[in-house]
């Protein structure tokens, strides 16, 4: 008996199809089939309990477990960061980003631990989403005087890693990826038009 | 279809051999000016600190493998409104901030250079649109700029665009829909990417656009109008010789105070280029970087000084219509009736665009941007197929408290890396005021929904700035130091006032004017 096709492997499927499709050049080919298979071992940066509040603030970031749960935008983070390559600047108040990252984790679990007697992970949805608004707004007293930058860059980084990913991008319809076979349609009704036929 | 003509291997200068001249950057000032330049005969050597590349072969169709088109060497960003760098706005590689840029190419318009003599604000420049008026004629040709014939705005011209306008996308489609509903003017733009295929001798035949859109990751395709596209090839062939993989780091001098060499780092260690010419082209960050390291050119105290970067917010919003944000040159429609606005309370004025994005790009602005998280930024995302843009380009007003200086970090290479305060003043914050308005009508007409807001200041301007005399410039209006006699800048620090245009049709423009004037009136050394 054929197992049951679920949603996130018929995407699985879908996006392994346009991998090896002819709809990619072989740079592009490359580049998503590494991204498709990269898979991280333990965290080389961050610390257990950093790890648990970072995949906690993610769950409440992009709900959307199964996806994330693949795509693992918390090991990406934290192979980034390793690798330090950087995007070509920073806020000049705020620390390096491997810094920024520790402070950040380390001053929102503290907080969740003075303020309601649990770890990050352990609150309620809704007490999680309240300290991630005031982490938001950088409020000192939930992410300490440092890190006023660090949700904003933690969520800029989490999202582009997030949203990079084939999976992602097939699961939203996004086929900016497959150029290979030529001039694209372009407007409203060629793109209309396009889509009707399947494209 | 091939890209370029064969070249010959580059030849390698020796240590004791003095060329013509150094150019340091390939970029939209640096580019056209060393084709220019080897064609006069000179012996040109051209330092790139980034690679050349292939991008048939070697540009992937992916946002994050590209960004190794952007300057990875960190910035530090202060003041109210701090810039974001890298792909924000810097590029690296032969061709430069070319390499990315969207390809939208309006010219200035004369009052553009005239804004202090007409606000009392901001700043004159020391050359006007007739100046530049041939140098844009030859950049349109040279690159291949599709645009609609006669152009709406601006002087009469006795050449028109050489191609035909770009098929409109779906964000242009609708802000021409918006457009018409609040009353205002719009057009097909001018942008640097064929709509037909097209042949320039020493380049070949180069490719219609294909509307894969990813022209700010690198055109894979050679129809966008870069430089490493339009002008290195002819530069190579002329025998210019191009190192890549080369920073400079400073300069050596010689009894009289001019430059007698560039100094260099590459692969191999610290290297020296002796010249008799310097035309420093590395953009509004590293040319004053450079220059304050070396503590030179800078009687006016002006090097770093009045950083300018033009206020473009954007508006988003989701549509009923299937849109697909990457299709397409991404500013397909331009209005150039917000250039002068009757009712403006600000100096200077603005143009409206229309915008294609990739997802990457747009999910990290609208992070930094409106902090879209959770389930309202999963929703917004899975929408992403019916998402559509528009934006303002705007004046930007010189503060000298903008500005760029060498903090006291270093980055790898031992340097001080480059600290830039920037902070929009009253003058950009009205202006914005008045583009939010306009534009949050114009898409709500349109049709769009669930609006969101990203607000940026686009570009590097202002930091090594040209004017009439010395006392308050750093170049004059051949873009000549005023303190060291061989020494040029051609980059976009040379800007005095910001213009309300893109900067990088204005900057080749420059570039070839720059040349031409250097050759006019300087005896050429043999």
């Amino acid at each position: 008996m054929a197992a049951p096709v679920t949603a996130l492997g018929d995407l699985v499927a879908r996006t392994e199809r346009l991998l090896t499709s002819d709809r990619l050049t072989e740079a592009t080919r490359a580049v998503l089939r590494a991204r498709m298979d990269q898979r991280y071992g333990p965290p080389q940066l961050f610390d257990e309990a950093q790890m648990q509040t970072l995949r906690a603030v993610i769950a409440r970031l992009i709900p959307a477990a199964e996806l994330v749960d693949v795509v693992d935008p918390a090991g990406a983070l934290d192979a980034a960061l390793v690798q330090d390559e950087g995007d070509g600047w920073r806020y000049a108040d705020a620390p390096p980003d491997q810094r920024l990252h520790a402070i950040g984790l380390d001053a929102l679990n503290a907080t969740a631990l003075f303020r309601f007697g649990s770890s990050f992970s352990d609150l309620s949805p809704k007490r999680q989403d309240d300290l991630l608004s005031l982490a938001a707004a950088g409020d000192p007293a939930t992410v300490g005087v440092e890190a006023g930058r660090w949700f904003e860059e933690l969520l800029c980084a989490l999202v582009e890693l997030y949203y990079a990913h084939p999976l992602v991008q097939v699961s939203i319809g996004y086929d900016g990826m497959a150029d290979a076979r030529g001039v694209q349609a372009v407007g409203l009704a060629e793109v209309a038009h396009e889509s009707s036929l399947g494209g | 279809m091939s890209l370029a003509l064969a070249v010959e291997p580059p030849r390698r200068a020796s240590d004791a051999e003095i060329v013509d001249a150094v150019v340091v950057g390939t970029g939209a000032g640096g580019g056209p000016l060393l084709m220019r330049l080897a064609q006069a005969g000179l012996s040109v050597v051209a330092l790139e600190a980034g690679r050349r590349w292939n991008p048939a072969r070697d540009f992937a169709t992916d946002e994050r493998a590209q960004d190794a088109l952007f300057w990875k060497d960190e910035r530090l960003s202060a003041g109210a409104d701090p810039l974001p760098f890298g792909k924000n706005n810097s590029g690296i590689g032969v061709g430069g901030s070319t390499l990315h840029w969207t390809a939208y190419a309006p010219r200035a318009q004369p009052d553009d250079f005239r804004l202090f003599s007409e606000f009392g604000a901001g700043r004159d420049w020391p050359i006007s649109y007739d100046d530049l008026a041939p140098y844009y004629t030859e950049v349109e040709r040279r690159l291949g700029v599709s645009g609609p014939n006669p152009y709406p705005w601006g002087p009469p011209r006795d050449v028109g665009y050489p191609l035909a306008p770009l098929p409109l996308n779906g964000a242009a489609e609708l802000m021409a829909r918006g457009a018409a509903a609040v009353g205002l003017k719009t057009s097909p733009a001018p942008n640097a990417a064929l709509s037909g295929t097209y042949y320039q001798d020493g380049v070949g035949y180069r490719p219609a656009c294909s509307n894969r859109g990813f022209c700010q990751a690198g055109c894979s395709t050679g129809a966008k109008g870069s430089v490493d596209v339009a002008f290195i090839p002819l530069a190579l062939a002329a025998g210019a010789e191009l190192r890549e993989g080369c920073f400079a780091t400073g300069f050596e001098r010689n009894r009289d105070g001019d430059i007698s060499a560039v100094i260099y780092r590459d692969a191999c260690g610290d290297q020296r280029q002796r010249c008799r010419y310097v035309f420093l082209c590395a953009g509004a960050v590293e040319s004053p970087r450079l220059l304050l390291m070396s503590d030179l050119a800078n009687s006016s105290d002006q090097v770093g000084r009045n950083f300018m970067a033009h206020p473009g917010l954007q508006i988003w919003g989701v549509f009923d219509e299937l849109i697909k944000p990457t299709r397409g040159i991404p500013g397909g429609l331009i209005s150039e009736d917000t250039h002068r606005p009757p009712d403006a309370d600000f100096a200077g004025g603005y143009l409206v665009q229309s915008l294609g994005v990739m997802p990457v790009t747009y999910v990290g602005q609208l992070a930094r941007s409106e902090k879209l998280w959770g389930q309202t930024l999963v929703d917004h995302m899975a929408e992403f197929n019916h998402v559509a843009g528009i934006n303002i380009l705007g004046d930007c007003l010189p503060h000298p408290d903008n500005r760029l200086t060498l903090s006291d970090e270093r980055d790898g290479r031992g340097l001080p890396k480059p600290l830039i305060a920037f902070s929009n003043g009253d003058n950009e914050r009205r202006m914005t005021a008045h583009a939010d308005r306009l534009l949050t009508a114009l898409w709500t007409a349109a049709g769009a929904r669930d609006l969101k807001r990203v607000q940026r200041n686009a570009h590097t301007l202002g930091t090594c700035r040209m004017g009439a005399t010395g006392d308050d410039a750093v170049v004059d209006a051949d873009g000549r130091s005023f303190d060291i006699d061989n020494l040029y800048i051609c980059d976009n620090s040379i800007y005095p006032s910001a213009l309300s245009v893109n900067p990088a049709l204005t900057q080749m423009a420059l570039s070839l004017r720059t040349a031409d004037r250097f050759l006019q009136t300087t005896r050429r050394s043999s």
